[in-house]
C-alpha cells in the first residue's frame, strides 16, 4: 500500500499543537521565581534539611536548630573562649566554695502569650529537663545540683553537695520553656518561648513559618517572617539555592557549600563544630588489644578526609575536643599522623594481620559514606580485611545507644563546641560506666572525675591534659576532625549567627544591596 | 457488570486484610526502634523504655495489630509517633500535593503519549519517526531522578523560568502552584510517554488491517473520521491499561519526584515514616497506596469495557 489507509496528522495540526503547548508553557512561566536577595524583603526564606522535633525541644538535636534561638532563649550564653554572657539571667554569683549559685533574672521579659517570665519558669524548665526519661543532654549536668529553688520573683538559687562550676554550661544549652503551654508543644499547637520570633504555622515534613515578636526583650528583629522549607534532599537544597528560591540554606553538606563558594551570588560561612570519630568496640576481637586500636588510629588519613570530604570545613585532629580547650597541646592534636608503617608494625606485633573487621556508617549521610571509604582504604593498607556495613537512620542510633557495633563505626559527637565537660557527661561514646565503645577502666573514671571537679583554670588545664593523653593512648575513641556545619546565604544577607549549640540566631539578620 | 464489580470489591477487601498483616509484620520486624529515634543516640535506656511504653510498643505484636485494626474500623487512624499529629490530618495536609502531582503527570503522560502514538502510527515522514524514536529511547532511559535534575538545571538554574521545587496552594496561588507542578509532572511522565505511544501505535497499525476499516472506507467515510471515531477507540485498550498501571507507579514515583523537587506529598511522608520507623503512619500510608492501586485497576477495567464493546467483564465474551 503506497499511502496509509487513515489520515496522517497534518504538519499544520502538529505545528498548531506545538504552538499551543509552547504558549501554555510560557504563560505558566511568565511569573518567574522571586529573585533572591531582594533588598528590604520582609520574609527570609530558609531551607533546612530536617523537620523540627517539637517534643524534644530541650534536647540538643540538629532538627531543632532553627527554633532554639529564634523562639526560645537561654539563661546564659557561652562564648567561644569559655566565658559566659548574660541572657535571661543578668547575673550569676557563686559562693566562695562553689556550692551555691544565685541567678538574677531579667524583669522585662514576657512569653509570646504575654505572660511575664519569672523564677517559676526557670525552676519548671530545669524540672522538665531533669525528669526521668526526658533524654535532655543537659540533664546530666543539671542533675549535679542538689537543689533548685526560687528565692525571689526573679531569683533562683542552685545548690550543690560538691562544687560543680560546669553547671553554667548546662544553662547555656537549655531553652527556657513556658510551663503553662509545654504540654501542647509536641503537636505544634502551642510553641511558646520568649525569643524574637513566634510560632505561626507548621505543615509537618514540609514547612513552618515564624513571625516576629515585637515585644521581645532582645529588641525587634529585622524580618517580619521566617519561612522555613524542609528540604531533605541535598540536591534539591542546592537547586533551590541556585534558582533563587531560598535566601539561606542551613546545614548544607560541605561538598555543595564548596561548589557555591565561587558563585558571587552567595556567601558561604559555617557554624561552630562537632567531632567526627572512628569508634572502636573493645569487646570485639581483635579490638580488645590496645595495639590494634592504636594501629587503627594511625591508619586514619585525617588530612585527606578534611580536604576531600569536608572541603576545608574541618580541621584534622586526634583529640575529641576543640583546640581552645584548656590544657590541649598541638602535639596532642597531631599525635596520630597517617603512618601506615607504624600501624602495620603494631598490627603485626598484635598478630592481627589479615583479621576481618567491619566498619559501620550511616548510609543516608553522603559525608559519612565518603569518610567510610577513606577509612576503609586506610584499614586495607595496614593489613585488615575490611567489611563495610551500612545502617539506615533508624538502626544506627540504636547501635550507638546499645554499644553493639560489630567492630568499628564512624559518626559524630555533637556539642563538642560546648566544652570538654559537656562531651564527657552527655555524649554516649565518652561517658564513664556505659559507653558505645564498652570501654571501662578505673583510671578513665578517675580522670573524668578530676576534670569534672576541677575548680580553677590551672586545675582544668592539668586534668584535661592528663585525660586527653589517656584517651589518645587507649585509642577506643579515635577522633578524625573537628568539623563545621556550612551555611550558605545570598549575597547581602548579614547578621546571621549561630551559638555554640549550633542554634541559629536571626534577630539581626537583614538583606541589603 | 454490577456483579463483577461487587465480586472485585470483595476480592479487594480480602487483599487489604492480607496486606494489612503483611505490612504490619514487615514494618515491625525490620530492624530499628522508633523509641531510640525519638530519644536520640545519646539517650539512656530509661528514656528509651519510657518512650516505648508511651507509644505502646512494649505490648505484644498481636495486641498491637488488633488494636490498630480496631482503631481503623472505628475510623481512627491514630497519631504519628514522631510528628505527634493525628495521621488523618497529616494525610489531609499531604494528599492534595500528591493528587495534584499525580493528576498533572497523568495529564502529561496521557496527552503526549496518545498524541505521539497517533503520530507514530500515521506519519509518513521518516525523519519525524526517527526523531520520535530517538526521543522515546532517551526518555525511556532517563529515570525521574536524572531527568528531574536535568530539568531543574535548565529551567530553574540556567534559564530561571520555573521554580526548582516546593509547593503552593492551588486555591490560594493557582499560578504559582501550577508553575511548581510543571517540572515534577514532566519528570514523572517522561518514561511512560514512549511506552504508551508505542503500544498505541502498534495497536493502531494492527487495527488498520481490520475489515471494518476497509468497509468504512468503501462506504465513503472520511479518513479523519475513521481515525478518530473508529480506529483510535478500538486501539486504546492496551494503552489505557498501561496508563492505569503507570498511574499506580506514579504514586510510587512521587516519592522520588517529591524528594528532588522538595514537594510535600504522601510519598515523602511515607519515606519519612519508614526512615523513622513511625509504624502507625507507614502502615496507614501503605494500606492507602494499595487501596488506591486496586481502585485504579478496577476503574481502568471498567473504562476499557466501556470503550471497546468487544470486551465483556466477568468472563463472558
Amino acid at each position: 500500500m503506497d499511502r496509509p489507509l487513515i489520515a496522517p496528522i497534518s504538519r499544520r495540526t502538529l505545528l498548531g499543537g506545538a504552538f499551543a503547548a509552547a504558549t501554555g508553557l510560557l504563560a505558566a512561566c511568565s511569573d518567574s521565581p522571586t529573585p533572591s536577595g531582594s533588598t528590604g524583603a520582609t520574609t527570609l526564606r530558609i531551607g533546612t534539611p530536617s523537620d523540627v522535633l517539637l517534643g524534644s525541644i530541650q534536647r540538643f538535636q540538629a532538627h531543632n536548630q532553627p527554633l532554639r534561638r529564634t523562639i526560645f532563649d537561654y539563661l546564659v550564653d557561652k562564648n567561644p573562649d569559655g566565658s559566659y554572657r548574660a541572657a535571661l539571667a543578668t547575673k550569676w554569683e557563686w559562693n566562695a566554695q562553689n556550692t551555691s549559685l544565685v541567678l538574677k533574672l531579667r524583669e522585662d521579659v514576657t512569653f509570646h502569650t504575654g505572660r511575664a517570665f519569672g523564677a517559676d519558669d526557670v525552676v519548671a524548665s530545669i524540672k522538665q529537663a531533669t525528669a526521668e526519661g526526658s533524654g535532655v543532654q543537659a540533664a546530666q549536668l543539671l542533675k549535679r545540683a542538689s537543689g533548685v529553688n526560687k528565692t525571689g520573683p526573679h531569683e533562683v538559687t542552685v545548690t550543690f553537695d560538691k562544687p560543680f562550676t560546669g553547671y553554667l554550661d548546662a544553662l547555656a544549652m537549655l531553652p527556657i520553656i513556658d510551663s503553662e503551654t509545654f504540654a501542647q508543644l509536641k503537636d505544634g499547637k502551642q510553641v511558646v518561648g520568649t525569643g524574637p520570633f513566634k510560632w505561626q504555622s507548621w505543615t509537618p515534613g514540609s514547612k513552618f513559618d515564624l513571625v516576629r515578636y515585637d515585644n521581645c526583650w532582645r529588641g525587634k528583629a529585622n524580618f517580619e517572617t521566617l519561612a522555613f522549607s524542609i528540604i531533605p534532599d541535598a540536591q534539591a537544597m542546592l537547586a533551590a539555592m541556585r534558582s533563587g528560591s531560598l535566601d539561606l540554606a542551613l546545614r548544607m553538606i560541605a561538598r555543595d557549600a564548596d561548589s557555591l563558594k565561587s558563585d558571587n551570588r552567595f556567601t558561604v560561612s559555617s557554624t561552630v563544630g562537632y567531632e567526627m570519630y572512628v569508634g572502636v568496640n573493645v569487646k570485639v576481637k581483635p579490638f580488645d588489644d590496645i595495639r590494634v586500636r592504636q594501629a587503627v588510629a594511625y591508619s586514619l588519613d585525617r588530612a585527606r578526609i578534611a580536604d576531600q570530604v569536608y572541603k576545608g570545613f574541618a580541621t584534622p585532629s586526634s583529640v575529641p575536643w576543640d583546640e581552645s580547650t584548656p590544657g590541649i597541646t598541638k602535639q596532642q592534636i597531631a599525635s596520630y599522623g597517617y603512618d601506615v608503617a607504624k600501624a602495620k608494625a603494631l598490627l603485626q606485633e598484635a598478630g592481627a594481620v589479615g583479621t576481618e573487621v567491619s566498619i559501620s556508617a550511616l548510609a543516608a549521610e553522603p559525608t559519612y559514606k565518603s569518610i567510610q571509604d577513606i577509612v576503609q582504604y586506610g584499614l586495607d593498607q595496614i593489613g585488615f580485611k575490611v567489611k563495610p556495613v551500612s545502617y539506615d537512620a533508624a538502626q544506627f542510633p540504636q547501635h550507638v545507644q546499645a554499644g553493639d557495633f560489630p567492630g568499628l563505626w564512624i559518626t559524630d559527637v555533637a556539642l563538642t563546641s560546648m566544652g570538654q565537660l559537656t562531651s564527657l557527661l552527655t555524649a554516649n561514646p565518652l561517658t564513664v560506666g556505659k559507653n558505645t565503645s564498652n570501654f571501662a577502666a578505673p583510671e578513665y573514671a578517675t580522670l573524668v572525675e578530676a576534670v569534672t571537679s576541677a575548680q580553677t583554670d590551672e586545675q582544668r588545664a592539668g586534668t584535661s591534659t592528663k585525660l586527653t593523653d589517656y584517651l589518645l593512648q587507649q585509642a577506643f575513641h579515635n577522633s578524625i576532625a573537628q568539623a563545621k556545619t556550612p551555611m550558605v546565604g545570598v549575597k547581602g544577607l548579614t547578621g546571621v549567627s549561630a551559638d555554640l549549640t549550633l542554634a541559629i540566631d536571626l534577630t539581626q539578620a537583614k538583606l541589603s544591596a | 457488570m454490577t456483579r463483577y464489580v461487587i465480586t472485585r470489591l470483595f476480592g479487594a477487601f480480602a487483599v487489604l486484610v492480607v496486606v494489612s498483616v503483611v505490612v504490619f509484620s514487615l514494618l515491625h520486624l525490620a530492624p530499628g526502634d522508633p523509641a531510640v529515634i525519638i530519644a536520640g543516640a545519646d539517650a539512656d535506656q530509661a528514656t528509651v523504655d519510657r518512650i516505648r511504653s508511651d507509644l505502646g510498643l512494649d505490648r505484644s505484636l498481636t495486641a498491637q495489630y488488633f488494636d490498630w485494626v480496631r482503631q481503623l474500623c472505628t475510623g481512627h487512624l491514630g497519631t504519628s509517633y514522631t510528628l505527634g499529629q493525628p495521621i488523618s490530618s497529616l494525610i489531609a495536609q499531604r494528599l492534595p500535593g500528591t493528587l495534584q502531582l499525580t493528576v498533572a503527570a497523568t495529564l502529561v503522560m496521557t496527552v503526549f503519549g496518545l498524541l505521539t502514538g497517533v503520530v507514530l502510527a500515521t506519519t509518513r515522514s521518516r525523519v519525524l519517526r526517527w526523531v520520535i524514536d530517538q526521543l522515546s529511547t532517551l526518555s525511556l532511559a532517563l529515570p525521574p531522578f536524572v531527568s528531574g535534575v536535568v530539568l531543574i538545571f535548565f529551567f530553574a538554574v540556567l534559564w530561571r523560568v520555573l521554580p526548582s521545587g516546593g509547593d503552593a496552594s492551588l486555591l490560594d496561588t493557582p499560578a504559582s502552584s501550577i508553575r511548581r507542578l510543571i517540572l515534577p509532572a514532566v519528570a514523572m511522565a517522561l518514561p511512560a510517554i514512549p511506552v504508551v505511544a508505542r503500544l498505541l501505535a502498534t495497536e493502531i497499525r494492527r487495527n488498520l488491517d481490520q475489515e471494518y476499516v476497509l468497509t468504512a472506507l468503501a462506504k465513503g467515510a472520511g479518513r479523519r473520521r475513521i481515525t478518530w471515531r473508529h480506529v483510535l477507540p478500538n486501539s486504546l485498550g492496551p494503552a489505557v491499561l498501561e496508563l492505569a498501571i503507570r498511574i499506580g507507579h506514579l504514586l510510587g514515583g512521587a516519592v522520588v519526584a517529591e524528594a528532588i523537587f522538595a514537594r510535600a506529598g504522601l510519598g515523602s511522608l511515607l519515606v519519612q515514616a519508614v526512615q523513622t520507623r513511625d509504624y502507625r503512619l507507614a502502615q496507614v500510608l501503605l494500606l492507602l497506596a494499595i487501596a488506591a492501586a486496586i481502585v485504579i485497576q478496577l476503574l481502568s477495567e471498567l473504562l476499557i469495557a466501556r470503550m471497546d464493546p468487544r470486551v465483556r467483564l466477568g468472563g463472558k465474551a
